[in-house]
């Protein structure tokens, strides 16, 4: 069956048609969640809200990208997730931060890779992970969604239920905000992944 | 202002496109005056590579492992019951309401119309004796459409409109009678039943005969017949209904003729008490049903949504 199949079949309350359905986009909503969340405890919390949702209100769909309707609401209930965090007194940003030496990535490549550079990644991550955390959780998930996820402009305004020339203005802002933070604290980013900015300026343009 | 190079305002007006440009969605004639402007601006340069290395790093950012399957537990099968469900219990429910509102309904006109003689009861006195009703169906030739004969699957409580054999209080006169080709078939079969009802069973057991032609009503009304009468006849005794309003014949005194006598004739204003309890009871039985039914279709939708 194809996935057309599986969502007409869920939505006739065919509970295992839907659970291929959360098979088939369960990582990309988790890996949504956890970028836009920063916790992981938060993003499986929120992704299963969403999956529980979504089911729920599978009879709502009607048509188009059914990525873009899930992920949809997957950011929502993100959204629901920062509310809630920024209700406690004691909420912070860095209550969204990844502690740095808390590795959090899985093994989520089959070949093992040198401590070093599973080092490195880690920091990556956190890198990233803070600079996200800093920007307004709409420029957040556009971020998300097109430069890590690769969604199309028009799937992030179906997920975000925006339009696309304020999908353009978002992405732009929070790609500019997230290179002045990773330009200014070079410490956090390995020396690999570093930007050559002598190559950068002298490097003749076409 | 895409000339000065140096200008503010180019340098701002290429920032704010940078983005796009990297996409790939700039118009081009927007796109070769920002490539224009950035060939001689090392400002914007830097601005350009800084902002495509912070992409590539997000695009190199180790994907987290998923921690766990999110699938649903899959409930043992209500959701799908309740999909199904839901509908036809809407219908049942619906269905109900409708057979519990026309029985009302009937029962009231009855009432109004019962106590006058030549007003003619409403069918659905008829449903009082399901059985027989039944039976005297069931015995009356299909193929015949003169007599107006309910579908014999119908419930007793439900096509009240339709006209049936019903013993017909022998006081009323005017013992209505169907339209000129439904008169033979119909009057017969009332005259069946009074004669029943009577008590006489002069009616050899035979099927009712198919209405004959017109010219012959007289001596199709003048057959009694069969276990119909008969089988009406327990209960019958009691009551009286007239037929409905579909029989009105213009020749009342035929039916009056061919019955033999009449039994001790209940008065149509009896009927009304007579009937009555049956009928009620299969009304509050409607009106519970149908309660039952709207409670449960309601549960069901709200446990549903």
């Amino acid at each position: 069956m194809d996935e057309q199949g599986f969502i007409t079949a869920a939505q006739k309350g065919d509970a295992t048609a839907f659970n291929q359905l959360v098979r088939a986009y369960q990582t990309l909503a988790y890996r949504t969640a956890y970028r836009v969340l920063g916790d992981p405890a938060a993003a499986e919390d929120a992704t299963q809200d969403a999956f529980i949702s979504a089911f729920k209100h599978i009879r709502a769909y009607r048509g188009g990208s059914f990525k873009a309707w899930l992920l949809r609401i997957v950011t929502n209930r993100c959204y629901d997730q920062l509310r809630v965090k920024q209700r406690r007194p004691t909420a912070s940003l860095d209550a969204l931060l990844l502690d740095p030496d808390e590795p959090v990535l899985g093994a989520e490549r089959a070949a093992p890779e040198a401590p070093q550079d599973w080092a490195e990644r880690q920091e990556l991550n956190a890198a990233i992970q803070q600079g996200l955390a800093l920007l307004p959780p709409d420029q957040r998930v556009t971020l998300v969604l097109v430069d890590i996820e690769g969604f199309s402009y028009e799937e992030v305004a179906a997920a975000t239920d925006a339009n696309v020339g304020t999908v353009k203005s978002r992405l732009s802002r929070a790609r500019a905000h997230l290179r002045d933070f990773l330009m200014a604290q070079p410490e956090l980013i390995p020396s690999h992944y570093r930007l050559k900015s002598e190559r950068a300026l002298s490097e003749p343009k076409p | 202002m895409f000339e000065r190079k140096n200008n503010r305002e180019g340098h701002v007006w290429v920032e704010e496109r940078l983005s796009d440009y990297i996409d790939n969605q700039l118009a081009p004639l927007e796109r070769s005056h920002l490539e224009r402007h950035v060939r001689g601006c090392a400002r914007c340069q830097a601005s350009l590579a800084s902002l495509k290395w912070a992409i590539s790093l997000l695009k190199r950012a180790p994907a987290p492992a998923l921690p766990r399957s999110f699938a649903l537990t899959v409930p043992s099968k209500p959701a799908h019951l309740f999909q199904l469900n839901l509908s036809m219990l809407r219908l049942a429910t619906a269905l109900a309401t409708l057979m519990l509102f026309a029985l009302v309904g009937v029962d009231l006109i009855s009432q109004w119309g019962g106590a006058g003689a030549p007003a003619p009861l409403p069918a659905a006195r008829e449903i009082v004796e399901p059985t027989q009703a039944i039976a005297l169906v069931q015995a009356t030739p299909s193929a015949s459409p003169d007599v107006l004969v309910a579908p014999t699957a119908a419930p007793p409580t439900s096509a009240p409109a339709q006209l049936l054999v019903q013993p017909r209080a022998p006081a009323t006169t005017s013992l209505p009678s169907p339209a000129p080709t439904q008169a033979p078939g119909v009057a017969s079969v009332a005259a069946e039943t009074s004669a029943t009802k009577a008590g006489a069973d002069t009616a050899p057991k035979s099927a009712i005969t198919p209405p004959a032609p017109k010219p012959a009503a007289a001596d199709a009304r003048a057959t009694p017949t069969a276990a119909m009468p008969t089988a009406l006849a327990p209960s019958r005794t009691t009551t009286a209904v007239s037929p409905t309003a579909p029989i009105e014949s213009p020749t009342p005194k035929v039916e009056v003729r061919v019955e033999p006598t009449r039994g001790p004739p209940p008065p149509p204003s009896e009927l009304p008490r007579e009937m009555g309890s049956p009928l009620r009871i299969a009304e509050l039985g409607l009106l519970f049903v149908a309660v039952f039914l709207g409670a449960l279709t309601a549960l069901v939708w709200r446990r549903k949504s």
